[in-house]
C-alpha cells in the first residue's frame, strides 16, 4: 500500500510538484532520523543528515528505479550520508543520554547503567561504517537485507558484522563489559 | 576459553540466523560457561541499545525544512537532459556549453581541412562510401591498363543497382587531362571522390567529365544509371591538348560478371 504511495508521490514530484514529496517525508523522516541517529550518536547532526537525505533524494529521484522499493533507495541515501557525516567529524562522538528502558531494581539498574555507558562509549569508539552495520542488524535486517543496502555479499555481511563486534568486545573489555 | 564456533553462534543467534539445532546448541554452551554468558550478554546488551537508540522527534518544523530546502537548492528532478533554457547557464552548464562550443568549433575545422583536400566542381557531394555501400550488388564490368611511360592509366569499372562506378589511378610525368563522355541520357554524374594526388580541377558537363591532374593521382566517380545495359563510354587521357590515349569503355551485359 505505502509502495503504491510511494511511488504515485515520486511519479507527482518527477513531474514537478514540489509539494507532492511532503508524503514522502512524513512518511520515512522517523526511520531516517533514527538511523542517522544510530550512526552518527548526535541529536542535531542526526537531524542535520536527514534533511540532507531528504534534499538528496529529491534532487537524485529522476535515477530512482521504481522496481525497488522507495524506502530501500532512501535506506541507502541514508546510510552512505550518515557515515560520509561521521567520518568526516574529526570531534569525538559523545555518547548518548536516553537509550534503552532501565530495570527497575536500584541494583540492577546501576549495572545496567554502567554497562550501558560502557557499550555507548565503545560504540561512539568504532568506526561508522561498523556502527552502520551493527544499526541495520540492530533494525532487524536480515543478512541479505543488509548486503543489498550496503552493496555487499551475505557472507560478506556476516564476516563484516562479526569483525564489528570482535572491535567491540575489544573496547569493553574481556569480559565482554558484563562479569560472569 | 571460548572458541571461534561458539563466537558465531552467538553472532547469528544475535542476528536471528540460527536454526533451531544451533541455538540450542547454543543454549548448552551458555549454561555450563560464565565467560560465554557474560560475552553473549554483552553482545545482546550492544544489539539492544542500538535498537532501543531512537533519533529526536522530527516535528513539523523538519518537514517544513527539507520542503525549503528542496525549494531553494534542488530543481525539480526532472530526468537530467541538458536544456538550453536561462536557468540552465549555472557554471556546470557553462562548462558544457563552453565544451559543445569548442566541438562545434573543431568538427567546422575538420570539414574546412576535408573540403580542401577534395574536389569541389559544383557536383553533388554527398559521401561517395554510402553511395557505393548501398550499391550491394556492384559487380566488375571491365578494365583498363596502359603504360606510356610518361603516362600510366588503370582503371576499374564496376556495374549494378542502377549505377556505375570507375575507379581511375595513375601517374602522369606532367599535367594531363582524364575525360570520360558518355551518353547523357542514360548516365548521369553522381558523385566524385579523389583517393590520391594533388588538388586538380574537374569540369562537369551533361555528358562530358574532365579531370585535369598531374602526378600520381586516384579518383572514384560515381554514374547513375537510367534503364539497363549496353552503357556507351569513352576513355580519353590527353596531355597538353593532344591526345595520348582513347578507349572505347562501352559496358555490354557480356562485360559484367
Amino acid at each position: 500500500m505505502d509502495e503504491q504511495k510511494d511511488l504515485e508521490a515520486v511519479g507527482r514530484c518527477l513531474r514537478g510538484e514540489i509539494d507532492a514529496f511532503e508524503d514522502l517525508i512524513l512518511r520515512y523522516q522517523k526511520p531516517v532520523m533514527n538511523l542517522a541517529y544510530r550512526i552518527v550518536h548526535d541529536p542535531e547532526d542526526a537531524r542535520d543528515v536527514a534533511q540532507s537525505v531528504f534534499v538528496k533524494a529529491f534532487a537524485g529521484l529522476s535515477s530512482y528505479d521504481s522496481h525497488y522499493k522507495f524506502f530501500s533507495w532512501l535506506y541507502r541515501i541514508a546510510i552512505n550520508e550518515s557515515i560520509n557525516f561521521a567520518s568526516k567529524r574529526r570531534r569525538k562522538i559523545a555518547p548518548v543520554d536516553v537509550w534503552g528502558e532501565a530495570p527497575s531494581d536500584p541494583v540492577e539498574e546501576t549495572a545496567h547503567a554502567e554497562l550501558r555507558a560502557r557499550i555507548e562509549a565503545a560504540l561512539a569508539r568504532i568506526a561508522p561504517r561498523q556502527r552502520a552495520l551493527l544499526a541495520l542488524s540492530a533494525d532487524g535486517l536480515s543478512y541479505k537485507e543488509i548486503g543489498r543496502t550496503l552493496g555487499f555479499s551475505e557472507t560478506k555481511v556476516k564476516s563484516k558484522l562479526f569483525a564489528a563486534r570482535q572491535k567491540l568486545r575489544g573496547l569493553l573489555g574481556a569480559d565482554g563489559g558484563v562479569r560472569p | 576459553m571460548i572458541d571461534r564456533r561458539l563466537d558465531r553462534l552467538m553472532n547469528q543467534e544475535i542476528d536471528g540466523a540460527n536454526s533451531p539445532a544451533e541455538s540450542a546448541m547454543l543454549q548448552k554452551a551458555l549454561e555450563t560457561s560464565g565467560e560465554a554468558r557474560a560475552r553473549y550478554e554483552s553482545l545482546r546488551a550492544a544489539q539492544e541499545i542500538l535498537r532501543g537508540a531512537e533519533g529526536p522527534a522530527p516535528g513539523p518544523e523538519f518537514k517544513d525544512g527539507v520542503l525549503a530546502a528542496v525549494r531553494r537548492n534542488a530543481r525539480p528532478a526532472a530526468p537530467d537532459r541538458f536544456s538550453w533554457r536561462p536557468a540552465a547557464f549555472g557554471p556546470l552548464r557553462l562548462k558544457y556549453a563552453l565544451f559543445f562550443g569548442l566541438g562545434l568549433g573543431l568538427g567546422l575545422l575538420i570539414l574546412v581541412v576535408f573540403r580542401n583536400r577534395t574536389i569541389d566542381a559544383g557536383f553533388d557531394a554527398r559521401q561517395l562510401v554510402g553511395t557505393v555501400a548501398e550499391a550491394r550488388s556492384l559487380r566488375p564490368a571491365g578494365d583498363l591498363r596502359f603504360d606510356q611511360g610518361l603516362v600510366s592509366q588503370d582503371l576499374r569499372l564496376r556495374y549494378g543497382d542502377g549505377c556505375l562506378v570507375a575507379e581511375v589511378s595513375g601517374s602522369a610525368a606532367g599535367d594531363v587531362e582524364l575525360v570520360l563522355t558518355f551518353d547523357k541520357d542514360r548516365l548521369s554524374f553522381d558523385a566524385l571522390r579523389q583517393t590520391r594526388g594533388e588538388q586538380g580541377g574537374v569540369t562537369i558537363e551533361p555528358g562530358r567529365l574532365e579531370i585535369r591532374t598531374a602526378g600520381s593521382h586516384g579518383y572514384v566517380l560515381v554514374f547513375n544509371v537510367k534503364g539497363g545495359l549496353p552503357l556507351a563510354l569513352n576513355y580519353r587521357v590527353g596531355a597538353g591538348g593532344s591526345a595520348v590515349f582513347t578507349r572505347d569503355l562501352s559496358v555490354t551485359a557480356e562485360d559484367v560478371r
